[in-house]
């Protein structure tokens, strides 16, 4: 008997969690840069180990990556960015979980650039912001490409810049964001 | 049996939920090397485990007056003063080369400063950070008497120090050096050649860019050394940061700037208030950028 019924739930569940597990896409590999623009210094950085998964069903969708993984173009300032200004050890990582606003699953099918907004929390600095930003998205053969270009403000994730170097960091950083994704499989690369 | 499985399923379904869970769960955290475990190549006037990375250039400049205690003749030992001056570049990421030149006995010095280990945090960290120095050091000044034609060799010294410190938190970072000091001539034959000490470091940072920081040698054949009582060297300071400058002002008790100088030769002692301000600058430039 409680054979028979373990085989039922099973039969039950398998399909269930297999069902949700093909409509996830992964990354553990994307793409982020953003650039200080100042008339004195260009400060930039990438970062090539951010994670992110896409639920292509409910358009939902979640970042994270560890601050200290920026590599920056001057060395000096990949220290000063840990130590000063984001304070990596306090707050090591960066996150962002949100969703697409009217999501519509057909239109990522047409293997075609479908501009998306999307809307979500974004932590940084230990600070949670609401922010709402446009992005493409794009189905390539076994690949979903994700794309967004938008700006933040240093002082929304109370970052500061003192007085001393104000002209030398920009108050508004462009970020790009490139995510390459793949459909999940868990125990991915184990 | 049934009961777990249930147990297991409703797991399962529920990480589904939390995506950035289930995130956290996949991107396991990565080893991060531990960045400003001290904001200098020096803890004051010992060599910190930081060194230039790659590229990198230092300018450091160190500066040490005379006895605070003189009052307002010398105005407090602002008249009198011994520098030190010096390039460091970082050739790699752990191998940093140096040189410079010291006024107080017309010192040159070159070094190299190896960091082979770096502390870490995350899977499979490392709890400390450890730079090895090698350091040579000759007097290029005259000796007293014309006719005493000392060579190059008998005017040298060498410094080896194994320098290993933590970062305990943010705000708090420690070192500890065992040091080696050889000097190939002395002044009689009773002073031994060489000298063993071990160093204590400590960065006390309080605001963003500032921090306390303290000194001590301990000399451990201090007694056994002719002429003036030696005394270990105590140093008591605060960093300043701005940009790629970091100052910093201290006050001690020994007046050399080099190893061989204020380890084992500083005959000043903070029980009799025989005081010294200093300060070190140092500036890096970027020589080369990544990629």
């Amino acid at each position: 008997m409680m054979k028979k019924l373990a085989i039922l739930f099973l039969l039950m569940v398998v399909p269930l969690v297999a069902s949700t597990q093909d409509t996830l896409w992964f990354t553990r590999s994307g793409h982020i840069y953003f650039i200080s623009h100042t008339d004195i210094i260009d400060i930039d950085a990438n970062h090539y180990q951010v994670g992110s998964f896409f639920n292509t069903r409910s358009g939902e969708l979640v970042f994270t990556l560890l601050m200290k993984s920026f590599q920056f173009t001057l060395p000096l300032a990949e220290e000063h960015f840990n130590e000063n200004y984001v304070e990596s050890e306090k707050y090591p990582k960066s996150t962002f979980k949100g969703k697409i606003t009217g999501y519509d699953p057909d239109k990522l099918l047409s293997n075609a650039d479908y501009p998306v907004e999307v809307e979500g929390d974004l932590t940084i600095h230990g600070v949670t912001a609401r922010v709402k930003e446009k992005g493409i998205i794009r189905k390539n053969g076994d690949e979903i490409r994700a794309t967004s270009r938008f700006n933040i403000l240093l002082d929304t994730y109370r970052i500061k810049v003192p007085n001393i170097v104000a002209d030398r960091v920009a108050t508004v950083i462009p970020i790009d964001v490139e995510m390459v994704y793949k459909l999940y499989q868990k125990k991915e690369g184990k | 049996m049934f009961c777990l499985l249930l147990l297991a399923g409703f797991i399962r379904v529920s990480a589904q939920d939390d995506l950035l869970g289930m995130l956290d769960q996949e991107v396991k955290l990565a080893r991060v090397p531990v960045d400003a475990t001290f904001k200098s190549t020096r803890v004051i006037n010992c060599h910190s485990i930081e060194r230039m990375q790659k590229g990198d250039l230092e300018f450091h400049m160190g500066h040490r007056f005379g006895l605070l205690s003189s009052g307002f003749k010398d105005f407090f030992g602002l008249d009198e003063s011994g520098s030190h001056i010096s390039l460091e570049y970082g050739i790699t990421d752990w191998l940093e080369a140096g040189a410079g030149r010291a006024t107080i006995d017309e010192y040159v010095n070159g070094f190299l400063k190896l960091s082979p280990i770096r502390q870490s945090r995350g899977n499979k960290g490392i709890p400390v950070s450890v730079s090895f120095l090698a350091q040579t050091m000759m007097t290029t000044k005259d000796y007293p008497d014309p006719s005493w034609s000392v060579d190059a060799i008998h005017r040298t010294s060498y410094c080896m120090q194994m320098l290993v410190a933590r970062k305990f938190a943010p705000w708090l970072s420690l070192q500890l050096s065992p040091t080696w000091i050889h000097r190939n001539m002395v002044a009689t034959p009773q002073d031994p050649n060489g000298l063993f000490a071990l160093g204590f470091g400590g960065r006390l940072k309080f605001t963003q860019r500032t921090a306390l920081t303290c000194e001590y040698f301990w000399l451990k054949d201090r007694l056994l050394l002719t002429g003036a009582p030696r005394y270990n060297p105590l140093t008591i300071g605060v960093d300043i940061e701005t940009g790629s400058h970091v100052f910093q002002l201290f006050v001690t008790n020994a007046s050399a700037i080099l190893e061989n100088g204020y380890i084992a030769g500083t005959t000043d002692s903070w029980k009799k208030g025989e005081l010294h301000v200093g300060f070190n600058i140092s500036r890096v430039f970027t020589m080369m950028k990544k990629k």
